[in-house]
């Protein structure tokens, strides 16, 4: 049975699908059996970062609504054979989904994938509650702003009223800022959250290139916040910050922060 | 509620029954009264519709006082709805008014002899169901997450932070054992009470009908601090393990 991790963050626009495709790929990439779920219905996207919109035939609606099976809706990453997709409908809205189905799905996902990732709308409306209806735990993303912070602190007490443990990604920290005090560390960001951190990504162009080519960058790049979503796939997967030798960018600006290597 | 203020001749506490006005016994009634007026003064909206139980005790009244303490309390839109007092006189006089009397220590209010009647909780606050007893407090595990909003007929007490965008409302204290960086209100239909907290670093506190705001949006508090009321402002001082003079008389 695997497991089912929903990606989310109340805000928008924090890196929700890039984490998912990148987090996604990279579980793939270690050897488990991923399917990513775009559960923002209506506005979907996980599709195009992904670089799979051209193959959508069925959606997820498509799946609810019984007019395929599951495994027929299901995209097959082009690059990595154990990667799938499983896009939202884009001519449908959140109401076409209910939280029971989006549940009974994901039981039925888990049964055949070692890793269900959900990619969450932004908002705690509707589609968030049919995001997590499934979902075994939570990873919120948030960025080094009060706003960012502000939602996921909001979100991650409605994961807690449901029961759904929730771990930390402070996306797109930039050391640079950090270290001159225009910047909320990832330490602040934690002590306010009080949630256990799986990683900071850095602030990268490579992910704006990365996402516009529709190829996710822990596919091939080497990138800093390749690496970063690299290190947090593997401690998604059981591993621990010891088995990473490659100790490489993003640790060094750690150590410059006087932080211990995350 | 606790803030038993001994100077004053008459307190004003919210109760899960509605407000309680106690009369202390030794002040002529021109000067209760005229204490009275000045503090519903301070905010009467907050008292406008409420319902009021008066405790005399066993203090007396000049002839037509009674008429005129309600006089006062009609002007502000409060109903007495019962009258505690000891003395037959004043029984009789609050029957001609129409107004509902009682001996002292109805069920479920404890009224040791001596003491003053221990009122409780406050009128604001939807019936919470489980505190009923004066200075009851509610302990409850942080963090109270942006969203959240806890309420407490009583003391509140929360071991953890209070993030922005949380909601505290208690009728008596409140205590942050963490940083509270969300909105506390004190004193829900009262008007004496503190917030303390390892770190005050709310936006916007707000104790009885008073508010107060955040001053430096720079400053964060470097140590415990304790805002309280007084003399109708909020002031906001670092706590030295002793509270404000005035605030925990009878042990409370």
């Amino acid at each position: 049975m695997g497991r089912a991790i929903v990606i989310t963050s109340g805000k928008g626009g924090v890196g929700k699908t890039t984490t998912t495709a990148n987090l996604g790929t990279s579980l793939a990439r270690l050897g488990k059996n991923v399917v990513v779920i775009d559960a923002d219905i209506g506005l979907r996207n996980l599709d195009v970062v992904m670089g799979l919109e051209n193959r959508i035939v069925y959606h997820v609606v498509d799946v609810l609504q019984g007019k395929c099976t599951p495994q027929k809706a299901l995209i097959k990453d082009r690059r990595i054979d154990n990667l799938f997709l499983l896009a939202a409908s884009q001519t449908d809205d959140k109401e076409a989904v209910t939280p029971e189905q989006m549940r009974d799905l994901i039981e039925q996902l888990k049964a055949a994938f070692d890793y269900v990732v959900i990619d969450c709308p932004a908002g705690i409306e509707q589609g968030f509650r049919n995001a997590i209806a499934g979902a075994d735990e939570a990873i919120v993303v948030a960025t080094p702003e009060v706003a960012s912070i502000r939602d996921a602190d909001r979100v991650v007490g409605l994961l807690s009223a449901k029961g759904i443990s929730a771990r930390l990604i402070v996306n797109r920290v930039a050391p640079e800022m950090v270290r001159r005090g225009d910047m909320l560390s990832q330490d602040d960001v934690i002590e306010i959250l009080s949630l256990e951190l799986l990683g900071a990504v850095p602030l990268d162009g490579d992910i704006v290139v990365s996402t516009n080519k529709g190829s996710p960058a822990t596919l091939d790049s080497r990138s800093p916040a390749a690496k970063a979503f690299d290190k947090i796939a593997r401690r998604i997967d059981g591993g621990t910050a010891e088995d990473d030798e490659r100790i490489g960018f993003f640790a060094r600006i750690g150590r410059a922060l006087g932080l211990s290597p995350a | 509620m606790s803030a038993a203020l001994t100077q004053n001749q008459v307190q004003l506490r919210g109760t899960g029954r509605g407000l309680e006005i106690v009369i202390e016994e030794g002040p002529p009634l021109y000067e209760v009264i005229a204490e009275l007026e000045m503090r519903l003064s301070q905010s009467p909206a907050f008292f406008a519709g409420a319902e009021a139980t008066v405790w005399l005790g066993g203090r007396g009244l000049p002839p037509g006082g009674l008429a005129h303490l309600k006089a006062v309390t009609d002007r502000y839109q409060i109903r007495i709805v019962a009258l505690k007092s000891e003395r037959d006189d004043i029984q009789q006089a609050a029957n001609n008014l129409q107004i509902p009397v009682s001996a002292p220590g109805a069920p479920g209010v404890p009224s040791a002899p001596g003491a003053p009647p221990s009122p409780t909780l406050p009128p604001p606050l939807p019936p919470a169901g489980l505190l009923e007893t004066p200075d009851a407090a509610r302990l409850l595990v942080g963090p109270v997450r942006s969203g959240g909003l806890l309420e407490a007929p009583g003391h509140l007490c929360v071991v953890g932070d209070v993030n922005a965008g949380a909601e505290l409302r208690a009728g008596g204290n409140i205590v942050v054992m963490g940083a509270l960086r969300g909105l506390a209100h004190a004193a829900c239909g009262g008007d004496e009470g503190y917030i303390l907290a390892l770190r005050l670093e709310a936006q916007q506190l707000r104790i009885g009908g008073l508010i107060a705001r955040a001053g430096d949006p720079g400053a964060s508090a470097r140590a415990v601090e304790i805002a309280y009321a007084a003399e109708g402002r909020i002031i906001v001082e670092p706590y030295l393990g002793k509270l404000p003079s005035g605030f925990g008389a009878a042990g409370r």
